[in-house]
């Protein structure tokens, strides 16, 4: 029952506190820093995409959470891992998503040159994560589009390469969500899966763009554009 | 057996069923993005094509010649 402790009591208003034991850092104010410490690497969740925010979107936010926290437990303590909030509060809060801080986690973003609506984005760099100077050494991982089990099997893989080898592998560039400069993908493959992407979101535009009314008299339905794409 | 012959009713079991196959196919594609699983993604978008382009085929040779009105079959 993560949920229905307090995390308030743990961290310090405009600072970064660590849970004692484990390798997690909740930033409760846009002023806070990253704890810098003797880490090896930092493990960014940014969520800088405003539509995982939404109330439709709490329950994929609440796992993301649940998913943070795990994995900073597991990853051990020379490797952190962070998470923006705008202020404490319970994390059982009814209204945990307007908690993230979008804000702090969409510099990151901008930094790293990813579109918000491709987020949330988990960022692993082995060097301290400067959003003035963020360090090319990186890898990104979109989490975005990334099913429960997938989401589940990355963040497994990168606790074993974080917590045996201290760093994330090249050979994770290629893991399913990953957007890493040093990906082994061949230049086609990604054209393909480009052109896949491309297909996919002209479909479900197209789809959104069609607005569809039965009238039968005693019944009406109407099929209105898709919210939020 | 000549393809010509073929019932119209057939085409539309064939054009039904080929239908939910499509739709199911590209309900999987759409489902989620295609960096997720491109094998899959592509099976599923790629098989949704073939069967429409099999059945317009199938259909179009079926319809061959007969655009025409019939000529005197006394």
């Amino acid at each position: 029952m993560r949920f229905s402790i307090l995390f308030a009591a743990a961290l310090l208003i405009g600072g970064a506190a660590r849970s004692s034991g484990q390798a997690t850092a909740e930033l409760v104010s846009p002023t806070a820093r990253i704890p810098r410490d003797t880490y090896k690497t930092w493990s960014l969740f940014l969520v800088c995409n405003p539509e995982w925010v939404t109330p439709e979107k709490s329950a994929d936010l609440a796992n993301l959470y649940r998913r943070f926290k795990s994995f900073g437990d597991a990853i051990g303590r020379d490797n952190l891992a962070v998470w923006f909030w705008k202020r404490q509060a319970p994390v059982n809060d009814p209204r945990l998503a307007e908690n993230v801080d979008v804000a702090r986690s969409a510099e990151f973003c901008g930094a790293l040159r990813r579109a918000p609506s491709q987020g949330p984005y988990l960022v692993v760099t082995a060097a301290y994560p400067n959003v003035a100077a963020f360090p090319t050494e990186r890898a990104v991982f979109e989490l975005g589009g990334l099913q429960p089990a997938y989401l589940a099997k990355l963040l497994n893989t990168l606790t074993d390469q974080l917590l045996l080898q201290g760093r994330v592998d090249a050979a994770m560039a290629a893991a399913p969500g990953s957007t890493s400069p040093g990906s082994t993908q061949s230049p086609m493959s990604s054209l393909w899966i480009r052109l896949l992407e491309g297909t996919r979101q002209s479909i479900i535009g197209f789809g959104c763009k069609v607005k569809l009314q039965i009238d039968t008299g005693l019944l009406t339905a109407e099929l209105r554009e898709c919210a939020g794409q | 057996m000549s393809i010509k012959r073929w019932h119209w009713g057939k085409i539309v079991i064939l054009w039904a069923w080929g239908g939910v196959v499509v739709a199911l196919l590209l309900t999987r594609f759409l489902s989620q993005k295609a960096e997720v699983d491109p094998v899959v993604s592509s099976m599923s978008f790629l098989g949704s094509v073939l069967i429409l382009i099999a059945l317009t085929i199938v259909t179009w040779l079926w319809l061959g010649g007969k655009d025409q009105a019939p000529t005197d079959r006394r």
